[in-house]
Parts: structure tokens; sequence; C-alpha cells
């Protein structure tokens, strides 16, 4: 991971590995999702038809990164083709190291900082909430149905809210600015995903979602990879289980 | 104030023509190559087909290439230059607001006609090399370069059919037009040894006739012989026989720009460097022929 400071208004320099960018874009899922895409770049594994995974070759000794090794092992020792849901809950905990490091660099909101921003937003909410009850008291009295209404109608927005919330202004940015900066590595990856090596198209896939896969040549791995959005591995019951993902790492 | 914008358009064409004389060596641009064009380090310049640019949705890398410096030719399919008709106003504005968005210093397009009465042909097809065609085309060229705002250069074509009763060789018919509407050439060394091979002729020979100092860049392709004929694909690693005619077209004539042209069957980041490797050493043998024979 290399983050230079600001100068100025500028970023001058980032450099995230593949997992790295992938988990700051979309947490967990994202982060295996780039790499599998990877590991398929490398011949390792395949993407079948129907939308599971087979081992082609061992695991080679020198995979580094622990959510390539983890995910490499899962798909070796599982006894037929594995799905992308059961790769991403096996290989959810690999990405820890990550989220800690992007945590660590100021990219990632911490847990301290997650509840106490999901508290504020809540408490807004809930001044809306009451404020909308007000009004709609000062003319002509409250009703059960405006107040369940009143609920919805603030619940959801905070909640969809405190759920986003997880990079800092700081992640925001190098986000942004990871998207701009990799643009060709989009047109490529959209057009000629076979030409590009696994790293690359692992970051492709990271910075942009497994989207620009879809309608190209590698369009069964991008649906395969885009399945599974919304449900959030760590949690085990999608994102309304632990009220939201941000805890665990982000579903969308 | 008419001294001011009379200075800034001197200043312009002059960055025009010192951009002419700097391109270097260059590539056609691609969205499967984006990636690897980016990254290709010291890239001269590169070409963009007009056809295949949506004003309302340029892609960012070309648009990024352009705002950093990397001069952009823009080169057109379809005005037909060489058919009975006029060029279609819309498509040559098409072609000049390409060009303006992408800051580019020339565009170039086809010695070629691909309709006729209203049929698309699909295709580049030759002219016939008549005096009566060549008074066509002098005027169609002429009416193109009223309404571009750049310089215009003219690409010779390759092809496997010729029209019976020709008056004029390839070259000198190039030759006269080129001087006749004052455009410049773009000189496809791959089309060019393409018609040489398949009709026999000389290729070395054409270039003595050919107004090399009129060359403004060249394409260079790959090919592959089928059926003892060389079609000039596009989309095969460049050959001998092509790099030779640049080698030759070298040790006559600095050309400003010399790209490689690669629309299929695109290779991997490294092959296509080796690719323009190949370009670059037949370019600079050239060079050294040229040099050494006067001494």
């Amino acid at each position: 991971m290399v983050i230079d400071g600001r100068t100025g208004d500028f970023l001058s320099s980032v450099e995230l590995s593949p997992p790295e960018a992938a988990y700051l874009a979309d947490g967990a899922p994202r982060a295996i999702g780039a790499t599998l895409a990877g590991l398929a770049q490398m011949g390792l594994i395949e993407f079948r038809s129907d939308d599971k995974v087979i081992p082609l070759k061992p695991a080679p000794t020198h995979l580094e990164d622990p959510i390539q090794r983890s995910v490499v092992a899962f798909v070796a020792a599982s006894e037929g083709p594995t799905s992308v849901p059961d790769i991403r809950r096996h290989a959810e905990p690999a990405t820890a190291p990550v989220r800690d490091a992007l945590r660590a660099s100021g990219l990632l909101l911490d847990e301290r900082a997650l509840w106490t921003g999901g508290l504020a937003i809540a408490s807004a909410g809930l001044a809306v909430f009451v404020g909308i009850l007000l009004l709609v008291a000062a003319n002509g009295g409250v009703t059960g149905n405006a107040v369940f209404c009143g609920l919805w109608v603030t619940a959801i927005p905070t909640l969809m809210v405190i759920g986003r919330r997880r990079r800092t202004k700081r992640g925001n940015a190098i986000l942004n600015q990871l998207q701009e900066e990799h643009v060709a590595l989009r047109e490529s990856a959209e057009h000629a995903p076979a030409l590009l090596s696994p790293t690359d198209l692992a970051q492709a896939v990271a910075i942009y979602g497994s989207g620009i896969l879809e309608g190209g040549p590698l369009d069964h791995v991008g649906k395969a990879l885009k399945r599974e959005r919304g449900s959030c591995g760590a949690c085990g019951g999608g994102c309304g289980a632990c009220g939201g993902c941000s805890g665990c790492g982000g579903c969308a | 104030m008419w001294w001011r914008v009379r200075s800034l358009r001197r200043l312009q064409r002059l960055r025009r023509v010192r951009l002419m004389r700097t391109l270097g060596l260059g590539i056609g641009w691609r969205r499967e190559l984006a990636l690897a064009i980016e990254r290709r380090e010291g890239l001269g310049f590169v070409e963009v087909t007009a056809e295949n640019i949506r004003l309302d949705d340029i892609p960012p890398p070309l648009t990024r290439i352009a705002s950093q410096g990397v001069p952009v030719i823009v080169h057109g399919l379809s005005l037909s230059l060489g058919g009975a008709d006029r060029p279609d106003p819309r498509r040559l504005d098409h072609l000049a607001r390409v060009a303006e968005r992408l800051g580019a210093s020339l565009v170039s397009e086809h010695l070629a006609f691909v309709r006729a009465e209203g049929m698309e042909a699909g295709q580049l097809l030759p002219v016939p090399r008549t005096r009566e065609a060549l008074e066509v085309i002098v005027e169609n060229v002429a009416w193109a370069k009223r309404m571009l705002p750049l310089p215009l250069a003219l690409e010779n074509i390759a092809t496997l059919v010729e029209w019976p009763g020709a008056e004029m060789d390839e070259a000198s018919f190039l030759a006269e037009l080129l001087a006749r509407t004052d455009t410049g050439l773009l000189f496809d060394v791959s089309n060019m040894y393409a018609n040489a091979r398949n009709s026999g002729w000389d290729p070395v020979l054409a270039l003595a006739r050919l107004p090399l100092d009129r060359v403004a860049y060249v394409h260079v392709a790959g090919g592959t012989v089928r059926d003892d004929l060389y079609h000039d694909t596009h989309a095969h690693p460049i050959g001998p026989g092509p790099l030779a005619l640049l080698e030759e077209l070298c040790s006559r004539v600095t050309p400003p720009g010399v790209m490689l042209e690669r629309d299929d069957a695109f290779p991997r980041e490294s092959e296509l460097g080796a690719e323009l490797e190949a370009i670059r050493t037949a370019v600079a043998r050239g060079a050294a022929r040229r040099v050494r024979v006067p001494s």
C-alpha cells in the first residue's frame, strides 16, 4: 500500500493492491471477487456456466496474498464445484488484515467512528421524525397511520445513510482518484480482458466492480461475481441481520 | 486587433508544423489497447478513427492522452473521396468536430470510394486511375479541404482488384492528385507492399515516383498470405516485406511519424511493444543508410 500525503488539494500518489482497492471500494465481497477474477486469469480456477468455480491447477507455493491462498485452498479442498457465496463466506476472515490496514491508513472508518457517526445520523433522523410529528400535530392531530408512515419515511433513509458509511473523506478521495486514473484499465478490461495480466484484471474488478466484465468476453465471470451483491458473508443473514453492513465490510 | 488574430493563427500554424515534424513513433488507438497504449513510454502520437468515436461519448482514456499532450490524428474511413458524388457534409463535419474535440493537428482519409448512388460497399474500393476520375477526385478533395479546419492527408489503399483501362500507375496517380490539391500523403507501407506483391511490380521503384516530400505520416500493419495473395489484415505481426519497404522509405526521407495499425487479434502488451520496436528498428536502419550514402 503506497499512499503519499496531500499536496495542496491533490493526492500526489496512490497505489493500492487489488484486495486493498477492492475492500476500499466495496468491502470484503469485492475483495474476494477481485481475487477470484485474478485467480481465473492465472488459470488456477475456472468459472463454469452455472456460476460455480472449479480448480484447474494445484495451488502454487508462491501465492503470498492470504485471500488468494484462502480461496485456492477452499476451492481445491471442495469435493465438487464451489459456489461464489460459499467461497466468500470461507474467505471473509482472510480479508480482515486488509480492512485493518485500510483503517490504520485512515481510509476506512474504524468501529468507533462508525458507531458515533451512526448514532449522530440516527439522532438527526429522529429529530426529523419528531419535527414531522410536530408539524402534523399542528395541522390537525396525530393519527397512528401518520406516526407509522413518518417512522418509515425517516427510518429508511437514515438506515441507508448509516449502512453506506464506510470510508473516510480521504478514503473517498482516494477511491475517486483511482477511478479517474485507471480509465484505460477499465476500457481494456471491458473490451479485451484476456489481454490483461491477472493483477491488472483483479485491479479493474477491484476499482470498478465486476459489472465491467459483463457484456464482454468474461461476461459469465462478471455475472457470477455480481450475483451475491446485497448479501454479506460475515453477517450470514444479509444486510438486515446486522443492521447494515458497515461493521462487516459493506455489501453494496 | 486584426494583427493579433493573424499572429495567433501564425503561431498555431507553426505549432502544427512543429508537431508534424516531431510525431515520432505512434499507434492506432483502439479500446482494446487502451491500457497498453497508456503504459507505452515515449509514444509519439495516436491515430483515432473518426467513425468509431461518438462526440457525446469520447472514450475517457483518449481524452486523457490528448490532454497529456500526445498529438492525435483523426483518421476517416467513410468520406468516399474517390467517389463520383461530393463527400457528405455531415461526415466531414463529424471528422472536423472529432478533430477539434481531441485537439488534433491533422486529419486523414483514404483515396478510395465506399459508396455509389446511395449504396454502401462496406469496404474501401480502388478508384479508376484515369484522367477523368482524377478530375473528379481533385474536385472532391478540394471541396473536403475547404470544409475541414485542419490539413488533410490522403492514404493509398490495398486492393485485390483493379479497374480496367488504367492510364497511370498507382504512384503517378497519387503524385498528381497530391500536387494538384496540395495535400499531404499518408503513406501506407503495407498497402503498397500488398499491391506490389499481388500485382507483381516492384514497390521500391514505385517509391521513386511518389512525392515523398509530402509524406505526413506512415502506416505499417501486419498481414498474411492466403492462396498466394497477401492480405493486409491488421491482425497479424508485421512481416519482413513491409518492414523492408519501410526501411527503404526511411533511407530516402525522414517521415514525420510512423505508426502501427492493429485492428484485430490484439496482442498482449509485450508483443505490441515488440511490434513497435520492429518499426523503430526499420526506421533507424533506413536513416542510417541515408546518412552513409553521401559519405
